[in-house]
């Protein structure tokens, strides 16, 4: 059964897609974005504010508030949550499950605490990483190290992580391909649900994921900007012999 | 009236939202048991551990508020994922916390079910089916079977003899997606999330309950 989720990017009022994760390009409302893909009657929507931590700010509450009201399907959020009281706001406001990522890189502890208190189904961490001839690099809030990637990824999953974002930040915006590689790696190191994102680039592509070890795969870029629907990935994907929704 | 119950972690709105969809009945959340106005139907909605679940409910007094209004008003709750779980007695997610014992009723991972089935948390959509269609459920899921939205690792197994069982697969097993038995219902998914099959299905609820639509 393999999820598929459209992503939205945001700073709380209006829709950006990036790139590479180096720049973010304005491309209209973000409540836009959002009333398209719900009335696509989607798996789930992914909505994170990707600046959030450099700029000091969390995932606007207001934002989750008013789509919650109106959202049928499960509501993912992330950006810039720090501590477990972000989280309890923002699953009060309607977030089913909260993704984290640079501040949880700081602290592990956290990661730790927030699953205990909101249970591992509703906890994603974001893997936002790059391959590079040193070897593999997570990004933090725009500053990349090297890092020993399945090591980390055990110490996530043994932390309480509920679910991988696994991102290659190279090909973020592209539309090159999904990393198949990176995904192979880490559902080698885990048996903790995957989702595939960065760089969706065909319904061919949702299903090299899957066949990788994704139980979901995300998009943003795509089914923002071309004729490729979540709805026909699903297509794709069953009749590739995975389970979908419907 | 439908009251909520809120836990203060849980997406109490998106429950609000879709109850208010379904029933022109008012529909209100409760942060305390003071709160309560002898509601028809009381829904436990859930999202957490079993542990922080059940102080939550003590906390707010609403332990004693599903017990009054169950055993005394002998009106109908309505648990959502953990708050279905909350119904029973015991969680191995918990060890050592008692649950509300509504049901008979425990709480225990996915993984000792089946440990090869599929990852864990479960998180998604699947299709759910009455354990037996020929008897009169309560409430219908249409064929082909509704596909509908999970996201737990813990799941409930239900020791009390004249309920009605709703499952779904896992892997070769079968595990409870839901149940009614008397004055109690209880899902394992998210009604609330689970589009228009789960606003079907709460539907459906609402009128198990006596409630006007």
């Amino acid at each position: 059964m393999i999820r598929v989720i459209p992503t939205v990017l945001t700073d709380g009022n209006l829709h950006y897609v990036g790139q590479k994760f180096e720049s973010l390009r304005t491309v209209g409302s973000v409540q836009q974005a959002i009333r398209l893909q719900s009335r696509r009657d989607v798996d789930e929507l992914m909505i994170l504010d990707p600046t959030a931590s450099r700029e000091g700010r969390r995932i606007s509450v207001g934002l989750v508030e008013r789509c919650a009201r109106e959202l049928r399907i499960p509501l993912t959020v992330g950006g810039g949550i720090r501590n477990v009281s972000d989280v309890s706001e923002l699953m009060y406001a309607g977030a089913d499950r909260i993704c984290l990522g640079s501040w949880i890189h700081q602290d592990i502890g956290l990661l730790a605490k927030i699953s205990k208190e909101i249970g591992r189904q509703a906890v994603i961490v974001a893997l936002n990483v790059r391959s590079t001839a040193y070897g593999w690099e997570i990004n933090n809030d725009g500053i990349y190290q090297t890092f020993d990637l399945a090591q980390y990824v055990e110490k996530l999953a043994d932390n309480g992580a509920g679910e991988f974002l696994v991102q290659n930040t190279d090909r973020d915006g592209t539309m090159t391909g999904i990393d198949t590689e990176l995904l192979s790696l880490v559902r080698s190191r885990t048996s903790v649900s995957l989702i595939a994102s960065c760089g969706l680039s065909s319904v061919e592509d949702a299903v090299s994921a899957a066949n990788s070890g994704a139980n979901a795969v995300a998009a943003g870029t795509l089914f923002q900007f071309t004729s490729i629907t979540p709805d026909l990935v699903r297509r794709g994907l069953n009749e590739a012999g995975y389970g979908t929704r419907k | 009236m439908i009251e909520i119950l809120d836990l203060g972690v849980s997406n109490v709105s998106s429950v609000v939202s879709a109850l208010s969809d379904v029933s022109k009945n008012r529909v209100k959340a409760v942060s305390e048991a003071g709160d309560s106005r002898k509601p028809e139907l009381l829904v436990i909605p859930g999202n957490g551990t079993f542990d922080s679940g059940m102080r939550q409910l003590k906390l707010r007094g609403f332990d004693r508020l599903i017990l009054e209004h169950y055993h005394q008003r002998q009106k109908k709750v309505l648990g959502l994922c953990l708050g279905m779980q909350l119904m029973g007695n015991t969680s191995s997610e918990s060890i050592g916390t008692t649950g509300l014992g509504l049901v008979s009723a425990s709480t225990s991972h996915l993984q000792e079910l089946n440990q090869n089935a599929e990852t864990v948390p479960r998180i998604g959509w699947h299709e759910v089916f009455w354990e037996d269609a020929s008897v009169e459920n309560h409430f219908s899921i249409e064929k082909p079977g509704e596909h509908v939205f999970f996201a737990h690792s813990y799941y409930l197994e239900l020791f009390e003899e004249n309920a009605t069982r709703l499952l779904t697969k896992f892997g070769d097993e079968t595990y409870l997606a839901g149940f009614v038995s008397g004055d109690l219902c209880g899902l394992q998914f998210h009604p609330e999330k689970s589009s228009f099959s789960g606003l079907k299905i709460l539907s459906e609820i609402i009128s198990w309950a006596g409630i006007e639509k």
